[in-house]
């Protein structure tokens, strides 16, 4: 009997957590000792399963910023195995290389992805010190902020609109605040980022060019603590707790800005009455209901406040909800079911006497989702599902306070649609060195009514108009995406890993400016707009050098990219029924090579990245039809990021930058209209802004730390050398010599300090 | 919008601003041909001439060409006479309202045409001013604030440029005051000059041109270019050349337009 048993195979699965907070951890690695190659990874809801011989085993688990663990034990049967891992802490007085790094980067099947904690953000100095995610991901190969200080960001020479940001699977239509100075995540809130660079699973889709996957928090299930923080720019409380202990936690986070405040204490009556602030409120709810059952509600919600008391008001923000139960059907099948909810919206009122207009435009999503994870075991999953996303786009609406007034209430039709997708993505060990992921996506987007829909001629005339009624199918876009991706390991410490993508995309961001701005407008496929399509082809090598005390990595891509969007000359977005009318659509091609360098552990520990790439667009309409540099086309891209640990309570940090300038358009010459000086455009992104570079310095003192609480002060200061980096060049006349025209810098934060305290408690 | 931004950037921002050496490229000369007509007995002026280089030149380069005609579709025709380098003058033909003119210059064997419409003229109802005390508005000082009331008609597209003048002098640095019909068909319209603040005593004077859509999408993708120099990311955003009004590709406009003006001095009544 014993001996039939020992040819069984048994399951051992369960969640791995933070022993101090009971916080699940994503991407945790269970392996065993003697058969390396047997092992699991927790999903993102911090469970594995892993299948096994029964017999004798020494199970090792381990998680980045984490103490390693192992058991040894004899598995005869069917486990259920709870792992709670210690964090290594910064106090602890030997801070020297772990006992075994990981080595994940090296024998994963991830391509161009890169995991962020909050403890990566937390020592990299940002402008007003106000950390961000964000701005931490711009400091990696391959993704390249959108401007000075903006937490805006372009991967791998695609647009904006091109990265699918979820916040606990919400979509997070617009993601920054304040002209994008600062982005909407409160890193107190933030357990985990991941950030994949088109190589996605064929569980994601929906964007070409990146997804950013961003999870909240949960909540300490062991007892009370919190954070709470004041900064130059914004305070921030942070408040978890247990609902029941071990079983149950809840998170609440909120931050605000406060310029306006000191605006109020200002001399300046004008001042006084000036708003202008921004706030975001986090909060997370988990219930473990039995071994089998667990539920999670998280919600954000955030707004932007501007106004001048009687002129003019402006206020955007998004609010996003989800519900989420986890169930696990047996022991290798596990479920999870989400309701999702998000919306993004802006208005603008505007006070002109006693009439009061208002311009407001919105996109609400309401998406239902259903994940399963299949642990077949001997390293294969099988992750299948699917989701159904309800669209309603506001395009734009004027209303007026006052009847018979100026401005006429006007109201471009709102626009809805459905968008799902089904997937099944297999991922499995071939041999010891060889592991596969394959995968395919079904998605389709279809156009609904009520409301009109029509298509334009090349003059943006109307030559098809139809109206449909309720849920009535105005137009179906649909398409396949295959997925691969491969590892082929060397040896021990070095990986070849090669991926294919394709992804659609089938929501469209219209934007007058290089960055995302409040205003922007998101456009559904519809009978004139097509959906974009991306194919992404990319091979990395990748090496563990010294037992992983550095990490090597390099990628090189390329990607070709279908009906992306540009506007006439002109274009006028603003309210507009006929906006389908105003668009261009073209081509895109991006390619490069990325290098990362990485020192894991240490006293000094960092970075060094390395990009160079190229990405052009080419629309018949324009640039007499020949491919031009992108915005997003910057030649060469450096960021070296550094923290030295002098001791356990004190680190200086740093971060470089370099990159190439922008492709602009200058002009090559000028006329006169009525008397006054016009520059005249030859080609389209001819030139380049000037070269772009900064340092960045930072101090963390942790000054006082007991069993209870923990205290500290960061400094920081942007631009330390004072680079006076362009953040625009407009071509003018002259104020002092009438006649002439000048080329006039605007550069923005040269040597901007700052300090907060924080107190974790 | 953009002004919007601008003035969060530089109010709240630490903004520097400084003038720059840029190495252009040179590129060829563009023919530009800028022509008026309004709705008076004239005469009325087309000039000619060739962009130059951005930095360094000052000025017009003048372009003298074979011919220069104007035609109505009335049936007046008219040959301009050169009155200077690159500069013709009519001496018959009149503006009418309703009336749609054909700008035909011959230059180096090549036809180039614009059409353009009068549309009627609108006359301003009432201006009104009234003392701003706040420094910071969007003109950025204290002063009078003045706004500009005329009837929209009902059920056409209307399409408006204002002009102010501040004792003589035309205020268009910061681009041209355009309005449309757009959300206010049949309306009365109150057109403030939100920029603007005038003191006590100033001589002003307020032009209402009415224009057709050829000619006020030129002037809006015009300011777009003039305003360029604002906002996050602007001037690095694209920019082109305003569409032509021509049947080749040339800079410039010709625009047929109706003008109705007040002129007025502020005192304290």
């Amino acid at each position: 009997m014993a001996e039939i048993k020992a040819q069984n195979k048994v399951n051992i699965r369960g969640n791995i957590r933070d022993a101090e907070t009971g916080e699940d951890l994503i991407g945790a690695a269970v392996y065993t000792e003697n058969k390396f190659n047997t092992g699991a990874v927790t999903n993102l809801y911090g469970f594995y399963s892993l299948t096994l011989a029964a017999g004798d085993y020494t199970l090792k688990i381990q998680y980045i910023g984490y103490e390693p663990f192992q058991i040894i034990a004899n598995f005869s049967s069917d486990t259920t195995l709870n792992i709670d891992l210690t964090p290594q802490s910064s106090t602890l007085e030997e801070i020297e290389v772990i006992a075994e790094a990981e080595d994940n980067k090296v024998t994963s099947l991830e391509m161009g992805t890169s995991k962020i904690s909050p403890k990566d953000i937390e020592n990299i100095p940002v402008l007003f010190g106000e950390k961000d995610v964000l701005k931490t991901i711009q400091l990696l190969p391959g993704i390249q902020s959108a401007g000075e200080g903006n937490s805006g960001f372009f991967v791998r020479g695609g647009n904006s609109d091109q990265n699918l940001i979820l916040l606990d699977e919400a979509t997070v239509y617009n993601a920054s605040h304040l002209l994008g100075f600062f982005s909407v995540f409160n890193s107190s809130a933030i357990k985990d980022v991941k950030v994949i660079k088109g190589d996605m699973p064929a569980q994601y889709g929906g964007r070409l060019s990146s997804v950013l996957d961003i999870r909240m928090k949960e909540g300490n299930s062991k007892e009370f603590s919190g954070e709470a923080s004041i900064g130059v720019i914004a305070s921030k409380l942070t408040l978890e707790a247990p609902i029941v202990k071990d079983k149950g936690s809840f998170m609440l986070s909120g931050r605000r800005t406060y310029l306006d405040l000191f605006l109020r204490a200002s001399s300046n009556e004008d001042l006084q009455d000036t708003q202008l602030y921004f706030y975001d409120l986090n909060a997370k709810a988990n219930y473990r209901i039995n071994d089998k059952n667990r539920i999670f509600l998280s919600g954000y919600f955030g707004r932007d406040v501007f106004g001048f008391e009687d002129t003019f008001g402006f206020d955007w923000g998004n609010a996003t909800g989800t519900i989420r139960w986890n169930h696990l059907f047996s022991d290798r099948l596990f479920s999870n079911n989400s309701l999702i909810y998000s919306d993004y919206d802006y208005s603008v009122s505007i006070i002109d006497g006693d009439e009061e207009n208002e311009v407001a435009s919105a996109i609400q999503d309401i998406n239902f989702k259903q994940d399963f994870d299949y642990f077949l075991g001997n390293n294969s999953t099988l992750k299948f599902g699917g989701n159904l996303i309800y669209h309603t786009f506001l395009p734009g609406e004027i209303t007026s306070s006052q009847e018979g007034g100026r401005i006429d209430d006007t109201k471009v039709e709102e626009k809805y649609a459905l968008e799902g997708a089904f997937y099944v993505s297999y991922e499995h060990k071939i041999s010891p060195k060889f592991s596969l992921q394959y995968g395919l996506r079904y998605s389709l987007f279809n156009a609904i009514g009520p409301g009109t829909y029509k298509r334009y001629d090349e003059n943006g005339n109307v030559i098809e108009e139809q109206t449909y009624d309720d849920f009535e199918s105005a137009q179906y876009h649909d398409g396949l995406e295959p997925r691969l991706s491969f590892n082929y390991l060397l040896n021990s410490n070095s990986s070849i890993k090669g991926a294919y993508s394709r992804n659609n995309q089938y929501v469209h961001l219209l934007s007058n400016s290089t960055t995302t701005t409040p205003t922007d407008i998101w456009v559904p496929s519809s009978k004139h707009v097509s959906p974009q399509i991306g194919d992404q082809v990319s091979l990395g090598y990748y090496r563990d050098i010294q037992s992983g005390k550095y990490e090597f990595s390099t990628e090189i891509y390329y990607k070709y990219m279908d009906n992306v969007i540009d506007y006439k000359t002109g274009a006028d977005l603003f309210v507009n029924e006929d906006i389908e009318a105003e668009l261009l659509f073209g081509e895109g091609h991006a390619y490069g090579v990325e290098f990362l360098i990485k020192k894991k552990t240490g006293k000094f520990s960092g970075w060094l990245s390395y990009t160079l790439s190229r990405s052009e667009r080419a629309f018949e309409e324009l640039n007499n039809g020949e491919a031009f540099p992108s915005r997003q086309d910057r030649t060469h891209d450096i960021s070296l990021v550094g923290t030295y640990q002098f001791n356990p309570k004190l680190s200086l940090s740093f971060n470089w930058i370099f990159y190439t300038g922008n492709a602009v358009t200058f002009p090559s010459g000028k006329y006169e209209i009525e008397g006054i000086p016009v520059a005249y455009y030859t080609e389209r992104n001819g030139y380049r802004m000037p070269d772009y570079h900064r340092l960045d310095l930072g101090v963390n003192w942790i000054t006082k730390t007991t069993k209870k609480y923990e205290s500290s002060w960061n400094f920081s200061i942007y631009n330390a050398y004072g680079r006076e980096n362009a953040f625009t060049i407009s071509f003018q006349e002259s104020e002092d010599n009438p006649g002439t025209t000048e080329a006039v810098r605007l550069a923005l934060f040269s040597f901007v300090p700052s300090v907060s305290y924080t107190i974790k408690f | 919008m953009k002004r919007i931004y601008c003035l969060l950037i530089v109010s709240f921002l630490f903004a520097c601003e400084e003038v720059i050496d840029i190495d252009l490229n040179d590129a060829d000369s563009k023919l530009v041909i800028e022509g008026f007509i309004d709705n008076s007995n004239g005469p009325f002026t087309v000039n000619i001439s060739e962009t130059i280089n951005y930095f360094g030149e000052t000025g017009v380069v003048p372009i003298n060409v074979e011919s220069v005609m104007i035609s109505s579709a009335a049936g007046d025709n008219e040959e301009l006479i050169q009155v200077g380098e690159g500069e013709y003058r009519t001496t018959n033909i009149s503006g009418k309202p309703n009336e749609t003119y054909t700008l035909t210059v011959m230059h180096n064997n090549i036809e180039i045409t614009s059409t353009s419409t009068m549309p009627s003229p609108i006359e301003i109802n009432k201006l009104h001013y009234v003392f701003d005390d706040r420094e910071f508005n969007p003109a950025g000082e204290s002063g009078f604030e003045v706004t500009c009331f005329f009837n929209d008609p009902v059920g056409e597209d209307n399409y408006y440029r204002l002009l102010i003048y501040q004792n003589g002098e035309i205020l268009d640095d910061s681009g041209f005051y355009l309005f449309d019909d757009r959300f206010s068909d049949g309306n009365e319209i109150s057109y403030t000059f939100f920029d603007r603040r005038f003191d006590l005593d100033d001589t002003i004077k307020v032009q209402l041109r009415t224009l057709d859509e050829q000619t006020y999408e030129y002037y809006d993708q015009l300011n777009d270019l003039l305003g360029g120099g604002m906002g996050p990311g602007a001037g690095s955003a694209a920019p082109g050349n305003p569409n032509t009004v021509y049947n080749i590709d040339v800079l410039g406009v010709f625009a047929a337009y109706a003008t109705n003006t007040v002129n007025f001095t502020i005192i304290i009544e």
